[in-house]
């Protein structure tokens, strides 16, 4: 069977169709052959029964008046049939009247049986009774063969059954040889195309459709099939090649960004090493080559200890480790400042950034190590000159304050002396004279109020007393009450928000808010003075505003109005020393604050100024860097209502 | 008594298809009751068998079968001579019979009962004897079939 499964399609067909025919024209023939037989038989049997009946009545007289040689006789006559073998004829007692058998036939009859035919292999046993008018007389037994004409028949038809089966045999195989093309062929066609796609790869080849059976359906399918296989295989293609070109821009760009990194990383001035999960140095730039003076072939394959004094060992195995197992940095993707260990042994600071990047290949560390030696440097130069620059302003301060003290005692007695004698010679000596005395006088009075003033800029920083809270509200009623007489004259309107308590010198927040009051009336405008202070809380500072009506200030001036003995107008105009926003200025940055100014000519002042809301570290006092934003600290006095 | 299913008689022997063959006894009877209980039971193409005794010899009239028996001997040839023209079987088991112009002649052979037939004497009185009849017996007298 599976040799046949493996045949081909026409030679398959042939074999079904030969088969089939075969067995149809052998069960045709088996058929026709039973029927002859069975038809013969009957013959025969009619036959033998007419034949029986004309014995049966030959020997009715005989055995009517019992004579056997009579009836053997009769018998007798039956040698004209060959095939009957025996004939016997038995009384009604059953006993055997008169026997006839054909020569090499049975020597004895059988037991007598009821009328019936028996048909056994090859035999026909007759069994018929013998009857005058209505009385049985006795039985006519006949042994009949039918063996050699069956066998005789059997050959014929067997002969020409073969030779029709033969014939139409052949017929077929000339007839199935050109029917079977009708369907082999399409098949056989569309197994070539798919052999010949299999082994070419060309999905453009389709089948011819013949057809529009079922193998016209498959020649459909398969042309079908093949489309989506090329479309598929093209766009496969077409992926394929996108994929290449993106490797290899892909490639290029790693290359590239490889070679600029190694650039970067050799050129650089920092030393970029870089070390695997071992803790042994993997890279080593031109930069590490500078900074510790081993060369790349003397460090790569090192561990990392190689460029730590060694009593830093201990901690850098253990972070290693803790950091190989828990992932907890300690240093890991943070700038520190450590201490490297040179080539010759000497020592230095560091700032050292460190990356960890985990490849395939496992984890690997990358360290930017940059020598600190000179920023170290410069930093305590700087702190240096920075104590010096205090000391010395310190010194500054100190000989102000004496001057200004020790030059009191002798300006008081010129501008005694200079009185006196204004007193006691105004209009004794000439004119001129008396113009000198008056020149020399106001100069004195002047300078008496130049160091007055000075003495008070240097109180600022000398001042014994330590900041304590001072509750603003108290501040400014203390300085309208100092300048009752002046806020009387001026007719000026001052109005505030409620004020906090802040930690400050009380006495200079008194003189601050003073000088920017008494600075606000001064340089009023036509108009009466209206002076507005409020404050707005900016995160950790107070941002106190006093704004006014008055002239304001022009853009370039700005910086120039809070340094000492600066004045921008004549002494006529607006007299005094120009050392009132100094002071204010000295003030406010000893408190740890900045101030400021905001004007337009003609459209009055706004002075700012800033106090911490939480009381200063010590140490860190005037060092703050306070990052503001002046939009935010609106001067609008409705704005804080 | 057998011997009337191997004959035939002329249609004019009967009054009717089914009227009965009579056996006539001419002479002592020779079967006694024996013979009535055969025949009662009889029927031969569609007739039934009847036996008549004493029959007056000159009276044949309604016989079909005449047996004369043994007592009649001396008589036998003016009987059968009588009975030539009148179609009745006539049978006996007197040594002779036939060739005294009798039809039938029972012997007795090897204690078998066996019989002459003389068919020219039946065909002169018209009736017609079986082949079958012709060929089991022991001898024929007249044409043979």
């Amino acid at each position: 069977m599976r040799a046949f499964r493996d045949q081909p399609i026409r030679r398959k067909l042939l074999l079904i169709i030969m088969v089939t025919s075969s067995v149809v024209l052998l069960l045709a023939g088996i058929a026709i052959i039973a029927y002859d037989s069975e038809i013969y038989r009957t013959s025969v049997r009619d036959d033998l029964d007419a034949l029986a009946r004309i014995v049966a009545d030959n020997t009715t007289a005989a055995l009517t008046f019992e004579s056997p040689q009579d009836a053997q006789e009769t018998l007798a006559s039956l040698r004209a049939r060959p095939s009957l073998v025996q004939a016997c004829i038995y009384s009604v007692d059953s006993r055997v009247f008169a026997r006839y058998a054909r020569p090499g036939g049975p020597s004895q009859c059988p037991p007598v049986e009821p009328d019936s035919e028996i048909v056994t292999a090859g035999s026909l046993l007759l069994f018929r009774p013998i009857v005058l008018g209505d009385t049985r007389l006795g039985t006519l037994y006949f042994q009949y063969d039918l063996a050699p004409v069956l066998a005789a028949r059997l050959r014929l038809y067997s002969g020409i059954v073969g030779g029709i089966t033969l014939g139409a045999l052949l017929v077929a195989l000339v007839l199935s040889s050109r029917l079977r093309r009708l369907i082999s062929d399409p098949i056989v066609g569309l197994a070539e195309r798919a052999r010949a796609v299999s082994q070419t790869k060309d999905y453009g080849i389709r089948a011819e459709k013949q057809t529009q059976d079922e193998v016209g359906s498959l020649v459909d399918a398969f042309n079908e099939m093949l489309a989506n296989i090329q479309s598929r295989d093209s766009e496969l293609r077409q992926a394929r090649d996108e994929l290449e070109i993106r490797v290899q821009e892909r490639t290029a760009e790693l290359r590239q960004s490889e070679e600029r990194f190694r650039a970067v990383a050799e050129t650089a001035n920092d030393a970029i090493i870089s070390a695997n999960r071992e803790g042994n140095i993997i890279h080593w730039n031109a930069g590490a080559e500078r900074a510790f003076g081993y060369s790349a072939a003397e460090a790569v394959g090192q561990p990392l200890t190689l460029i730590m004094p060694e009593r830093f060992h201990v901690a850098h195995r253990q972070g290693f480790g803790r950091y190989l197992t828990t992932r907890e940095a300690h240093i890991v993707g943070k700038t520190v400042e450590l201490t490297g260990l040179r080539k010759d042994g000497t020592e230095f600071p560091l700032d050292l950034s460190l990356a960890s990047w985990k490849i395939e290949e496992g984890i690997f560390f990358t360290a930017v190590i940059r020598d600190i030696t000179d920023r170290r440097q410069a930093e305590e130069a700087l702190k240096r000159q920075t104590a010096e620059l205090a000391r010395s302003n310190a010194d500054l301060e100190q000989f102000a304050y004496v001057a200004s003290h020790d030059l009191q005692e002798p300006l008081r007695m010129v501008t005694s002396f200079m009185q006196l004698l204004e007193r006691r010679y105004r209009g004794k000596l000439d004119a001129e004279a008396d113009e000198f005395i008056g020149f020399a006088v106001d100069g004195a009075t002047r300078m008496k109020q130049l160091i007055s003033d000075l003495l008070t800029y240097s109180r600022v920083s000398t001042s014994p007393e330590e900041p304590a809270p001072s509750d603003c509200e108290t501040v400014l009623l203390n300085v309208l009450t100092n300048l009752g007489l002046t806020l009387q004259e001026s007719g000026a309107v001052v109005t505030h928000d409620p004020l906090p308590t802040v930690e400050a010198n009380y006495s200079q927040m008194v003189q601050l808010m003073q000088n920017l009051v008494t600075n606000a009336i001064k340089f009023r405008s036509s108009q009466p003075p209206q002076i507005h202070i409020s404050v707005l809380r900016v995160r950790t500072e107070w941002v106190f505003s006093v704004s006014d009506n008055g002239i304001g200030i022009s853009l370039e001036h700005r910086e120039r109005i809070f340094v000492i003995f600066q004045r921008l107008h004549d002494r006529m105009s607006y007299p005094g020393t120009g050392i009132g926003l100094a002071i204010c200025k000295k003030i406010v940055e000893r408190h740890g604050g900045r101030i400021w100014v905001e004007s337009k000519p003609g459209q009055g002042s706004t002075f700012f100024f800033t106090l911490p809301a939480e009381p200063p570290e010590p140490g860190k006092e005037g060092n703050l860097a306070y990052s503001h934003d002046r939009t935010t600290t609106t001067t609008n006095p409705t704005a804080a209502h | 008594m057998n011997f009337t299913k191997f004959v035939e008689w002329p249609a004019s022997s009967f009054s009717a298809p089914d009227a009965p063959i009579t056996i006539c006894i001419l002479g002592d009877d020779p079967f006694g009751p024996a013979l009535d209980r055969m025949v009662e039971s009889e029927n031969v193409n569609g007739r039934p068998i009847g036996t008549r005794r004493s029959v007056p010899e000159a009276d044949p009239q309604g016989c079909h079968v005449m047996f004369i028996s043994r007592s009649e001997r001396t008589g036998m040839e003016q009987i059968v001579s009588r009975l030539r023209n009148s179609s009745v079987l006539t049978v006996s088991e007197v040594p002779g019979f036939v060739d005294a112009g009798g039809m039938i002649e029972f012997v007795i052979e090897e204690g078998k009962v066996r019989f002459h037939i003389n068919v020219a004497a039946a065909q002169a009185a018209g009736l017609t004897l079986s082949a079958r009849l012709v060929r089991v017996a022991t001898s024929v007298r007249g044409p043979q079939p």
